[in-house]
C-alpha cells in the first residue's frame, strides 16, 4: 500500500498545477473572445 | 529560436519528460534505507523548491532588463516567472511539510531554510499583488523590480541557508562536502526530476507571455475603438 504522505505530497502537487493550467487557459480563451468582439466592433466603427 | 519550438511540442516533450521521471521515480530509484518510501517526495520537494528558486532568479533577469532598457518583453517575462514561480514555491510549501511529518515527527519548523522559504513565498505573493493591483504605468513595473531584486536575494539566502546555519532542514545533497551525496540511480532522478519541472515551468510562462501579448492587443483595440 502506498505511503499516505507521499500519496497527498504527488496528488496536491498535480492538483495545483492543474488548476493553475485551467486557471491560464481560461484567461486565454477569455481574452480571445474579447479581442475578437472588438476587432469586430473596430471594423464596424471604421465601415459607418 | 522561440518560434522554431511549437508550444504543442513543447508541452508534449515537457508532459513525455515527466512520465520518464515518475517511471525514475516508483521504479527505478531504490528505496531509502532509513525513511522507506516516504522519501520519494524528495524527488518532486527538490526539482519543485530548485525551480521556484531560479524563477526569481529569471524574476531578477527580467527586471534589470526592464531597468536598464525599458524593455516591454523583459518586464513581461519578469512577471511570468514569478507567477510560475509562485505555483512551484506553493509546492515546496505543501510538499515540505507531507514529508517532514513523517520524517520528523512535526509538520515545520521555523529554522532558517523553512522560514526563508516562506518569506520567498510572501514576496512572491507580495510581487504578484503589486502588478494586480498598483496600475500607475512605469511605476508599477519599476516597484515591481525592487520586490524582485529583494526577492532574489531572499532566494540566495533560501538556498544558503542550510549551509551557513545548523536547521532542522537535512543538510544539502548537492555541494554538501564530505558525507553528502547520494546513490547514483537516486542522482540520475532527480536530474531528470528537475529537467522535467523546469521544462514545464518554461512551457508555463511562454503560456503566461502569451497572455500578457493578448491583453496588450485587447488593450490597444480598446484605446482604438474610444478613439474611433
Amino acid at each position: 500500500m502506498v505511503n499516505k504522505f507521499l500519496f497527498l505530497a504527488y496528488a496536491f502537487v498535480w492538483i495545483i498545477f492543474m488548476v493553475y493550467a485551467w486557471s491560464l487557459s481560461r484567461r486565454q480563451s477569455r481574452l480571445q473572445r474579447e479581442m475578437e468582439d472588438l476587432k469586430a466592433r473596430t471594423e464596424k466603427a471604421a465601415g459607418e | 529560436m522561440v518560434k522554431k519550438f511549437p508550444m504543442s511540442i513543447h508541452l508534449g516533450v515537457a508532459l513525455a519528460w515527466m512520465v520518464i521521471a515518475l517511471y525514475l521515480i516508483f521504479l527505478y530509484a531504490p528505496e531509502e534505507l532509513t525513511m522507506g518510501e516516504v522519501q520519494r517526495i524528495f524527488y518532486i520537494h527538490f526539482s519543485l523548491a530548485m525551480t521556484a528558486l531560479f524563477a526569481y532568479f529569471f524574476v531578477f533577469v527580467g527586471s534589470i532588463g526592464y531597468l536598464w532598457k525599458r524593455s516591454r518583453a523583459s518586464d513581461d517575462f519578469a512577471h511570468a516567472s514569478a507567477e510560475v514561480g509562485f505555483i512551484y514555491c506553493c509546492g515546496v510549501l505543501i510538499t515540505g511539510p507531507l514529508w517532514a511529518k513523517p520524517a520528523w515527527g512535526i509538520w515545520w519548523a521555523w529554522d532558517a531554510r523553512l522560514t526563508s522559504t516562506f518569506i520567498l513565498w510572501l514576496l512572491y505573493i507580495a510581487y504578484l499583488m503589486l502588478r494586480a493591483y498598483v496600475t500607475n504605468p512605469g511605476r508599477t513595473e519599476s516597484l515591481a523590480a525592487v520586490v524582485g531584486a529583494l526577492g532574489f536575494i531572499t532566494s540566495i539566502v533560501d538556498y544558503m541557508a542550510i549551509r551557513w546555519w545548523r536547521t532542522q532542514h537535512p543538510q544539502p545533497v548537492i555541494g554538501g562536502g564530505e558525507g553528502s551525496g547520494l546513490e547514483p540511480r537516486m542522482w540520475i532522478t532527480v536530474f531528470v526530476t528537475w529537467g522535467a519541472f523546469l521544462c514545464l515551468f518554461f512551457y508555463l510562462v511562454r503560456v503566461r507571455l502569451g497572455i500578457a501579448r493578448l491583453r496588450r492587443e485587447v488593450t490597444r483595440l480598446r484605446q482604438e475603438l474610444v478613439a474611433t
